[in-house]
């Protein structure tokens, strides 16, 4: 725990860094936000730019959804998606051991959008550090995205419509 | 952006001037030759560097800020933050625009379950006032949101900046709990 007297003539911004040393107390030095990228968090940081590309995913899921889905609901599927490529970009730039991936479910799925569009979205983002067993990984988990949230939004409808 | 911020240099209990400035290959190479090496145990080599080394900075994403925090020539903290993608998830303010923070990590040595006493206090702190204020400055009224890591929970909720516990995020591979902090008008 951290001790320092107090002194009148500190500044606001020192009395604040005493706030800020206290939260900090508070959990054992413990600060860290976003994923736990342990000693790989300088390849994150620089690897994070490489991900499939926000407009254009939208504009292929409007395209074959905008009919069904909504716009926050297009927010979480890019969400879902892009954390889901994260591991995946940063274990291509690594040797020794990899950050896990996202397990998949295995079940078929029904392709809501084909398969060759979304394999094409994906390659020409992430063609270049993904393979492609890897490319389709991020395939089958978009389509299982798509179905979990397709689900959701058929299931708060009938709330709806019973309410 | 640079900026003069203070930290508590915890064995002779000083406050000391650091700076917060953009990030540079310099400080992810200190990150390279400092940091890994305190958190890798087997000290494996690993290749990535060689990469790092030759990514081409211009190439970065827009919409991503990258930061570090500086103190004696030496890297005391990396920060991340996504400026443009990501969405309010709170009722009141669903969907409008916020600085998200995608990483943030203070320096090895700055943290008591790897060294006792750390070296510098403040890192973590100084870093999410930061976003904040970038925040305010891109007319996101202060709003912030971000995933504690398990063990930083009791932080973000002792940080006294009105960030909002949302709980677990389903949609976070990890679950991790997600905090969001309100725009200075709904305060």
């Amino acid at each position: 725990m951290t001790n320092v007297p107090y002194d009148s003539a500190w500044s606001p911004e020192h009395q604040r860094l005493m706030e800020l040393v206290e939260a900090e107390d508070a959990s054992n030095g413990e600060v860290g936000c976003g994923r736990n990228w342990g000693s790989r968090l300088p390849v994150y940081l620089q690897t994070c730019h490489i991900n499939v590309e926000d407009t254009a995913f939208r504009e292929l899921l409007r395209e074959h959804l905008g009919h069904r889905l909504m716009e926050v609901d297009f927010d979480r599927i890019v969400r879902l998606v892009r954390t889901f490529i994260e591991p995946i970009v940063v274990n291509a730039h690594i040797q020794g051991t990899l950050i896990a991936v996202q397990p998949i479910p295995t079940e078929p799925l029904i392709e809501e959008i084909p398969n060759e569009e979304l394999q094409q979205r994906f390659k020409a983002d992430l063609g270049e550090v993904c393979s492609q067993a890897e490319l389709e990984q991020i395939v089958t988990f978009t389509h299982y995205v798509i179905h979990e949230v397709l689900l959701k939004s058929s299931l708060d409808l009938m709330l709806t419509v019973q309410q | 952006l640079a900026r003069t911020i203070s930290l508590l240099q915890v064995q002779d209990q000083l406050i000391v001037e650091a700076q917060l400035l953009p990030l540079s290959d310099r400080h992810l190479e200190d990150a390279e030759a400092f940091w890994v090496p305190w958190l890798t145990r087997s000290g494996e080599a690993d290749e990535y560097w060689d990469w790092v080394r030759k990514r081409n900075r211009s190439s970065l994403l827009r919409g991503t800020e990258f930061y570090a925090i500086e103190y004696g020539g030496v890297t005391q903290g990396l920060l991340a933050l996504d400026i443009s993608k990501k969405r309010c998830l709170i009722e009141s303010q669903f969907r409008q625009r916020l600085v998200y923070i995608l990483a943030l990590a203070t320096a090895p040595w700055n943290r008591p379950i790897i060294q006792t006493p750390p070296m510098f206090k403040g890192v973590g702190g100084q870093f999410t006032d930061f976003a904040i204020d970038r925040s305010r400055e891109l007319g996101y009224k202060g709003r912030v949101g971000l995933h504690a890591l398990p063990g930083a929970i009791e932080f973000y909720r002792k940080l006294r900046v009105r960030l909002i516990e949302c709980g677990p995020d389903p949609d976070e591979p990890d679950n991790l709990v997600y905090f969001e902090r309100l725009g200075e008008t709904n305060d």
